[in-house]
C-alpha cells in the first residue's frame, strides 16, 4: 500500500466517521456541532497521553471517550431544549472557546501545537480505523433500525406531535448528542495518530463546513450516503488533472449545487437504499435460483 | 637500453594514469535522471488562492531561467505542482504523493497549517521540504527537514516600532488593530506591545477585528477614544483600506499609520489612493531590492496588468536556487538506490549555509531559520513605497 493510498484511506474514514456523528442528531433537525470540539479534546488528549504519559493507544481511546462525554454530558441537557439554529450557534460558541482556551495554554503546546507524536505501523492503524468505522457504523445502522430510529423519524417530522406520541425528545436528544460526541472523540485519536501532530487552527471553521458539506452531499437521511461523500469530496482536489487542480474549489461547489438541485435530500436517500436492497435481494434470489 | 625500455614503459604508464584520472573516482558522479523532477506543494485553490497562483508563477519563471541557462547540472528542472488548498490533510497527502513518487526534495508546503499538517511525514520519512515561509515557530519540530527564510515576527518586532519613533517622534500611544483569525498576528501585536511599552510609548490595547463588518467605524472611534495617537494594522488588505478611510477622516495623520505586510498589496493601494500618503508599512511593492527581484516583479507585472508580485514570492524563488545549488554542490545523481543518502545530503546542505544570495537578500540558513535578512520601514509617498530606514538584526 502506497503512502498516498494510506492516507486517502485514513482521512476518508476519519471524515465518514465525523459526518455520521453531525448525521445523526440531524435527523432529529439538530446540526450538533459537538463531535468536532470533542474531536479537538480527543486529538490533544491522544497526544499529551501518548507524549507525556506514554499510554498505549487503547487507553488512550478510553480516555478520549470518558473525555467527550464529561465534557459533552452537562451542556447537553440545555441544548436538548434548543432549536435547529440555536444548537448550531451554541455549539459553534464552545468549539471556539474550546480552541481559544487550547491556543492559550502552554502545557498543551499553545497556539504551535503539540508535535512528534509516537508513530505507530501504518497496517496497523488503518485496520484500527476501519474497525472503528464497522463498529460505530453497525452502532449506527442498528440505532437506525430500531425504535430510537423511528423516534428520530417522528421528531424530525414534528417535534411537537413526537412528545404527543409519548417519545421524551430531551432524552433522545442528549443520547444523541453523547453519542455525537464519543464519536467525535475517537475520530480525534485517529486523526492525531494519523497526521503526527495537532495544533488548534486544524478544528476551525472550514473543518466544520466540510463535514456538513459531506452530509448534506452524501444524504441527511440516511448513513448510506456518506460513506460514498467522503471518499469523492475529499478527493476532488487529489485526483484532478494538473491542469484543473485550481479549479478543485468549483468543482466541489458544481457537485454540491447539482445534488441539492438533483436531489435536495443527497445523493443517496431513503428511496435509492431501499431500491439498491431491493435489487441486491432480487440478484442474491435469482443466483440462488440458478444454482439449484 | 633495456634501462631505456622501462624509462619508456613507466612514461607511458604515467600518463595511461593521468589521462585515466577523471574516470578513476576523482570525477563528480553523473546525473541519472533525465530531468528534476520537484513536488511543489502550493495552495492553489481556496480563498488565498491569489497567492499561490502568484507563488507558482515566480516559481515556474525561475525553473524557466534555470533551465534556459543549462539546467541543474546538465538536466532541466520541472516542478510538479500539487494542491495543498491550505488544508492540513490534503497537504499531508500532497507530501505522501510526493514521497511515493520517489522525490529528492518537495517545494513547500507554504503556510503554517499545511507545514504543521505534512512536515511531520516528511521528517518521519527523512524528505527535505523547502517550506520557505511556513515554519516560523516549527522549525526547531521538523529539524533538520525544513527551512524558514522569512524575516521572524520576533526580528520584526524588535526593529519596527524603534525605526517608526525614530522618524514620528511625536508617537505617544499606539492601538492595534488586529484581524485576530490568524494567531502569528496576534503574537506580532504582542511583540509590538512590549516594544513600545519598552520605549516608553503607552498601549492603547489591541481592537479585535472580524472579517465582513458592514462599517469599522465603531472600531475606529474605539481606539481613537484611548487617546492614542498612533495605530498598527495587523488586518487584510480590504480591512486596512477600510480602517484607513475611517481614521484619516477623522484627523488621524497617514503617518501615524503602519500596516503589517500581510495587509499591504495592490488592492490596499488602490482602494486608499489619495489618503494613503505617508503611510508606513514593512513591504512595499515596487521598492527594487535587487536587480533580480526588479527583474522578476516587472516581468510579473507585464503578463498581470501592471499587478506587483506577492512579497512573499521571493522566498520560493529563493528555494528553486537553493535546490540548484544543493544539487549540483551534492553532486546528488537522482538514483533510486541512493534516494535516502541524497535526500540526507540535501538537508545537511541546506540546513545550514553561509551567504545565500537570495532573489532580495543575502543571508545565513543557521539550523534552518534564516539569519540577517533585514528588516525595513516603508513610507508610502506617491503610491509607492520609499525605504526610510533598514535594521539587520
Amino acid at each position: 500500500m502506497t503512502l498516498f493510498q494510506f492516507y486517502f484511506a485514513e482521512f476518508s474514514a476519519i471524515y465518514i466517521l465525523l459526518a455520521w456523528a453531525v448525521y445523526l442528531t440531524f435527523r432529529i433537525n439538530q446540526l450538533y456541532l459537538g463531535p468536532l470540539y470533542s474531536m479537538c479534546l480527543g486529538a490533544y488528549f491522544g497526544a499529551y497521553a501518548a507524549l507525556n504519559w506514554g499510554w498505549p493507544f487503547w487507553l488512550i481511546f478510553i480516555g478520549a471517550v470518558g473525555l467527550s462525554l464529561l465534557f459533552s454530558l452537562i451542556p447537553s441537557f440545555r441544548f436538548a431544549r434548543l432549536g435547529a439554529f440555536a444548537i448550531v450557534i451554541a455549539t459553534m460558541a464552545l468549539l471556539f472557546m474550546v480552541q481559544t482556551v487550547i491556543r492559550n495554554w502552554e502545557a498543551l503546546g499553545g497556539a504551535r501545537g503539540l508535535f512528534n507524536i509516537p508513530h505507530i505501523p501504518r497496517q496497523i492503524w488503518l485496520g484500527v480505523t476501519y474497525g472503528f468505522v464497522l463498529i460505530i457504523g453497525f452502532c449506527v445502522y442498528r440505532l437506525d433500525h430500531s425504535h430510537i430510529g423511528r423516534a428520530m423519524d417522528a421528531v424530525h417530522f414534528d417535534r411537537d406531535v413526537a412528545a404527543t406520541l409519548g417519545i421524551d425528545v430531551s432524552r433522545l436528544s442528549i443520547q444523541l448528542q453523547l453519542f455525537s460526541s464519543v464519536i467525535g472523540g475517537i475520530a480525534g485519536v485517529l486523526y492525531v495518530f494519523t497526521l503526527g501532530s495537532v495544533f488548534p487552527d486544524a478544528f476551525g471553521f472550514f473543518l466544520l463546513m466540510y463535514v456538513i458539506t459531506i452530509v448534506v452531499f452524501g444524504g441527511m437521511y440516511t448513513m448510506w450516503g456518506i460513506i460514498i461523500a467522503s471518499p469523492v469530496l475529499w478527493g476532488v482536489g487529489q485526483f484532478l488533472p494538473a491542469g484543473l487542480v485550481g479549479f478543485s474549489v468549483i468543482v466541489f461547489n458544481v457537485l454540491l449545487i447539482g445534488v441539492l438541485l438533483i436531489r435536495p435530500s443527497g445523493m443517496i436517500n431513503r428511496k435509492s437504499v431501499r431500491a439498491i436492497t431491493n435489487g441486491c435481494k432480487d440478484l442474491l434470489q435469482r443466483f440462488t435460483d440458478f444454482h439449484k | 637500453m633495456r634501462g631505456r625500455m622501462y624509462k619508456t614503459i613507466y612514461c607511458a604508464l604515467g600518463v595511461l594514469i593521468i589521462l585515466t584520472l577523471p574516470i578513476n573516482g576523482l570525477a563528480q558522479p553523473k546525473p541519472v535522471v533525465k530531468e528534476w523532477r520537484i513536488p511543489t506543494l502550493i495552495f492553489l485553490s481556496g480563498p488565498f488562492a491569489g497567492h499561490g497562483v502568484a507563488i507558482k508563477w515566480v516559481i515556474e519563471e525561475v525553473a524557466a531561467e534555470i533551465n534556459a541557462s543549462g539546467g541543474i547540472a546538465g538536466k532541466p528542472i520541472v516542478n510538479d505542482f500539487m494542491d495543498s488548498a491550505m488544508d492540513p490533510t490534503k497537504a499531508a497527502a500532497c507530501m505522501s504523493r510526493a514521497i511515493d513518487g520517489g522525490a529528492l526534495c518537495v517545494i513547500g508546503p507554504p503556510t503554517e497549517l499545511e507545514c504543521k499538517g505534512s512536515l511531520p511525514l516528511a521528517k518521519q520519512e527523512g524528505i527535505f521540504a523547502f517550506s520557505a515561509m511556513g515554519t516560523e515557530t516549527t522549525t526547531p519540530e521538523f529539524a533538520p527537514w525544513t527551512i524558514y527564510v522569512g524575516r521572524g515576527t520576533a526580528d520584526r518586532v524588535k526593529a519596527t516600532i524603534p525605526m517608526w519613533v525614530g522618524v514620528e517622534p511625536d508617537i505617544k500611544m499606539v492601538a492595534g488593530f488586529v484581524f485576530t483569525v490568524f494567531d502569528a498576528w496576534i503574537r506580532e501585536w504582542q511583540g509590538h506591545e512590549k516594544t513600545a511599552a519598552g520605549l516608553g510609548i503607552k498601549s492603547g490595547g489591541k481592537i479585535d477585528v472580524s472579517p465582513g463588518m458592514v462599517d469599522y467605524g465603531p472600531l475606529v472611534v474605539k481606539a481613537l477614544n484611548t487617546g492614542a495617537n498612533a495605530f498598527i494594522l495587523i488586518t487584510t488588505e480590504e480591512i486596512n483600506a477600510k480602517l484607513v478611510k475611517e481614521l484619516v477622516n477623522r484627523g488621524s495623520a497617514p503617518s501615524h499609520i503602519w500596516i503589517q505586510s500581510g495587509g499591504m498589496g495592490t488592492s490596499f493601494m488602490s482602494q486608499t489612493k489619495g489618503i494613503n500618503e505617508g503611510i508606513y508599512s514593512n513591504e512595499s511593492l515596487t521598492y527594487e531590492y535587487t536587480s533580480r527581484w526588479a527583474k522578476l516583479n516587472s516581468s510579473y507585472a507585464k503578463s498581470h496588468g501592471g499587478l506587483p508580485l506577492v512579497g512573499t514570492a521571493y522566498a520560493f524563488a529563493d528555494m528553486m536556487y537553493m535546490i540548484k545549488a544543493a544539487i549540483e554542490h551534492e553532486a546528488i545523481t537522482g538514483d533510486p538506490a541512493k534516494l535516502k543518502e541524497e535526500r540526507k545530503r540535501i538537508s545537511d546542505y541546506a540546513f545550514n549555509q553561509k551567504g545565500f544570495k537570495g532573489v532580495k537578500f543575502t543571508y545565513d540558513v543557521v539550523n534552518g531559520v534564516a539569519r540577517g535578512v533585514p528588516v525595513p520601514l516603508f513610507q508610502i509617498r506617491e503610491n509607492k513605497g520609499a525605504l526610510v530606514s533598514e535594521r539587520v538584526p
